[in-house]
């Protein structure tokens, strides 16, 4: 019974990977073309740091629908409460080792779209489809206030 | 103890070989309605090149356009503005294909320029070509027409009922004039519904 509960566990915790559906016809509000100028991963001591300044760098980010589904719901889709669960969370199980740890790869993409306005997008590090300098991407807005940034091809 | 020990994991294990799952390839035919999902998927794409050669060859301004000579044309990239991750590229080059085929318009291909660029390169300074009979630079032949589109999509779902719609415009420019000589849109409305299988 114990071997029993032990698999469970692992099935349960390989979905660390907020889930990317790609290929789903859902609701699109506008889509916008642009190309990839950095990429940077967050660490969780950036989070933090940043959480203690009020959000001055990640502030005026938009989220990834991947991260925003999963930590945000309804009216509280803001990059402060999104970011601020995802430290909280990660805090949590630190404390208590026996809360599954949940590790989510954040990335940090600077983006500069076709009429040359330039946004940030903090999502979810996608082992399927990850980014670097000079990609051409889609910056895609969903009906439900998320974002998600896609390969052109 | 032992002896019942065994047998029950023996049974265990057959029930369990024998619950699992086979694969089975097979080749199906390319050109039949694929509706594994709502998603744009092969019929879609087949649907929208077709139709769009098709309007493009048989169009009146393409006829006079096309009386003397044919045409050289390259494709822009179509604008993907769904939220589906479709490779675009693959409609153009059913789309350019066909059109080739009907012998009515010539192509350059602006993706290979580079590869291009460096095979002459190769045949003008590496001295391993005969020199006379190296490919000069300067003497490809610039497009007239550009090709482009978007596609775009709505999605309505409730619970029950999902309906996609999607709207591929496809135009073709003249370069020098600036002037949009054609322009053509295919539509497909598909629609998925969680029917109750009873007796």
């Amino acid at each position: 019974m114990r071997v029993f509960l032990y698999v469970l566990f692992i099935c349960c915790s390989s979905s660390v990977f907020a889930d990317y559906d790609r290929n789903k016809a859902v609701p699109v509000e506008k889509v916008l073309f642009g190309t990839v100028q950095s990429v940077r991963n967050i660490t969780e001591q950036e989070l933090i740091e940043d959480r203690n300044s009020g959000w001055k760098t990640f502030g005026g980010a938009l989220i990834g629908a991947a991260i925003g589904n999963q930590f945000g719901s309804g009216s509280g889709r803001d990059v402060a409460t999104i970011l601020g669960a995802i430290v909280g969370g990660s805090m949590a199980s630190n404390s208590n080792p026996r809360v599954r740890q949940k590790s989510i790869q954040l990335v940090e993409l600077m983006l500069r779209i076709e009429n040359g306005d330039e946004y940030m997008v903090v999502q979810d590090r996608d082992p399927k489809m990850q980014f670097k300098a000079k990609d051409e991407i889609r910056l895609i807005y969903l009906k439900d206030g998320s974002v998600r940034v896609d390969k052109q091809f | 103890m032992k002896k019942l020990l065994l047998i029950s994991t023996i049974a265990s294990a057959v029930i369990i070989a024998g619950c699992s799952q086979r694969t089975v390839v097979q080749y199906g035919d390319e050109k039949a309605v694929e509706t594994t999902d709502i998603n744009f998927g092969s019929t879609d794409l087949q649907k929208v090149a077709a139709n769009m050669a098709n309007s493009l060859i048989n169009s009146p301004v393409v006829g006079t356009m096309t009386q003397n000579k044919r045409p050289i044309l390259f494709v822009e990239r179509i604008k993907n503005k769904t939220s589906e991750h479709i490779d675009t590229e693959s409609v153009t080059d059913s789309l350019s294909t066909k059109l080739l085929q009907s012998g009515k318009f010539r192509f350059v291909d602006m993706t290979r320029v580079d590869a291009v660029k460096k095979q002459i390169d190769f045949q003008q300074e590496s001295g391993m070509v005969d020199a006379t009979k190296a490919i000069q630079f300067g003497k490809q032949v610039g497009a007239e027409y550009m090709l482009y589109g978007n596609l775009s999509s709505i999605v309505k779902s409730n619970q029950d009922k999902s309906d996609v719609y999607y709207k591929f415009t496809l135009r073709l420019m003249d370069l020098e004039s600036g002037l949009v000589e054609w322009a053509d849109e295919t539509e497909i409305r598909k629609t998925s519904e969680k029917k109750t299988i009873g007796w």
